[in-house]
């Protein structure tokens, strides 16, 4: 992806400059900023991703295997890139979402796969009996059937896949640890970056998406839509054996606790929903400015692997401001959003 | 003698718990056998390749002293396994909760009266 070193409201103040000590450098802004205009066109142009498609500039290539219910990894592979879907609708699910999570990534943000430098995705299938859970081990993805009482597979949900990639993708630009507050930030940018990748699939708006992580995870059974809602965390179950969504919204609800590495899967609503607050705030499709504001602040190299909240949020409004400028909505709707969950003070 | 298995972290965030009375079941002698075997001083560290939505097991024997291990899913290997797997089989399901307390305050509800875990049903 082209970047730009002087951000365009620079160019816009030096563009209408008149003074002289300039020559020659209003000109060259306004060249600058014509150019910045071609390519956002082309950029705008380009045709809507389409759930596996090849990527044109930004390798993709897929190998998804079967575990056959054992715990070995990598398994046997079953389907490889290019190759016509099988009969396994898990394989295909998978198949499909880590087609999906490459599109987000390289059309949006021009990262060619998890570490930028294509790097191959695998996933493996049928983990484990039983077994009700989904995780990135560092090099593939892999996945379980659910135990059919609580869980369903857990490939049938395209926000499962871009979370755990998203895992990936923290490993290798925050390294944001896994425990307390900068272990909920990695949680939650895996959360953000989930959704993010089925509203980019489905062709969704901030205001027509969800905002629901892991929509049909859970059986028949349980009373629930999902496993955590971003845009009202606390409310996305509420079933009389599994309990209540316990996700906080905001700063005063933070949970104090061992269990989860300090709560690393429930304190993350706080950031989730300062996400959601900016994406809504500034409408549209939500990949293209608030993601971008997400996706410029964790590649700044500006966030510690033990961040607070706090400092994150620091990082980013001042992504925003360097890409739109301080003043400018995106930069404003940051703040604000972090206010909105009080993790930034009011003004 | 009350063995409890917690099981916490996961994409979920649940915490699941599972527990027996080994001084209650038939085969009592051979549980006593796997547990006084196992390394329960020398349990590996939580934070060797800590992986992101990997679950986190917790496993109390509330004996003479208590006894405590936890461990990454990734280490939950050989008569680690075992112990789990046969309390998972055999024992009966804790409800299980999604978050908050402290793991005291966790083992504090396991231990609650036989009739709070048996109304739970298969979960």
């Amino acid at each position: 992806m082209t970047r730009f070193i002087v951000p365009p409201y620079l160019l816009d103040h030096l563009a209408r400059a008149d003074s002289p000590r300039l020559s020659r450098a209003p000109e060259a802004a306004r060249q600058g900023l014509r150019q910045m205009e071609e390519v956002r066109a082309l950029r705008a142009a380009a045709p809507p991703s389409r759930q596996g498609a090849v990527a044109v500039d930004g390798p993709l290539e897929r190998t998804i295997s079967d575990a056959g219910g054992t715990e070995e990894l990598p398994g046997r592979v079953v389907r490889r890139e290019g190759e016509p879907p099988t009969d396994d609708v898990a394989v295909t699910e998978a198949h499909d979402a880590l087609g999906a999570t490459h599109a987000l990534f390289l059309e949006a943000y021009g990262r060619s796969s998890i570490d930028g430098s294509g790097l191959p995705l695998d996933a493996t299938v049928h983990y484990g009996l039983d077994y009700d859970n989904a995780f990135w081990d560092g090099r593939r993805m892999v996945f379980g059937d659910g135990d059919g009482e609580v869980f369903r597979r857990f490939t049938a949900s395209v926000s499962v896949v871009g979370h755990e990639l998203a895992h990936g993708v923290t490993q290798y630009t925050t390294a944001l640890e896994y425990e307390g507050q900068s272990g909920a930030l990695n949680e939650s940018v895996s959360d953000v970056f989930g959704a993010l990748v089925e509203q980019h699939l489905l062709g969704q708006t901030a205001d027509e998406a969800t905002w629901l992580i892991g929509e049909g995870l859970f059986t028949d059974e349980v009373q629930g839509r999902a496993l955590r809602s971003m845009a009202a965390p606390g409310t996305a179950y509420d079933d009389d054996v599994l309990g209540k969504d316990p996700q906080p919204a905001h700063m005063d609800d933070y949970v104090e606790t061992t269990e989860d590495a300090g709560g690393v899967h429930l304190n993350s609503g706080i950031p989730n929903k300062a996400f959601h607050l900016v994406a809504t705030a500034l409408g549209g499709r939500a990949w293209e400015r608030a993601g971008q504001v997400w996706y410029d602040a964790i590649t700044s190299g500006d966030v510690s692997p033990t961040s607070t909240f706090a400092e994150f949020a620091a990082v980013t409004v001042a992504a925003a401001e360097a890409r739109w400028g301080a003043g400018s909505s995106e930069a404003r709707a940051t703040t604000e959003g972090w206010r909105g969950v009080g993790v930034l003070a009011a003004a | 003698m009350i063995v409890t298995v917690q099981r916490t972290g996961g994409f979920a965030g649940l915490t699941r718990s599972w527990q027996v009375d080994v001084e209650a079941e038939p085969d009592t002698d051979s549980w006593l056998v796997l547990i006084d075997g196992l390394p329960w001083s020398s349990t590996p560290s939580t934070a060797d390749g800590a992986q992101p939505d990997r679950f986190v097991w917790v496993i109390v024997v509330e004996a003479q002293p208590v006894r405590e291990a936890t461990l990454p899913e990734q280490q939950l290997t050989g008569p680690w396994r075992e112990l789990v797997d046969r309390v998972r089989t055999v024992g009966s399901a804790v409800a299980p909760h999604a978050g908050a307390g402290s793991g005291a305050a966790a083992r504090a509800g396991v231990s609650a009266p036989a009739g709070a875990a048996d109304g739970e049903g298969g979960r």
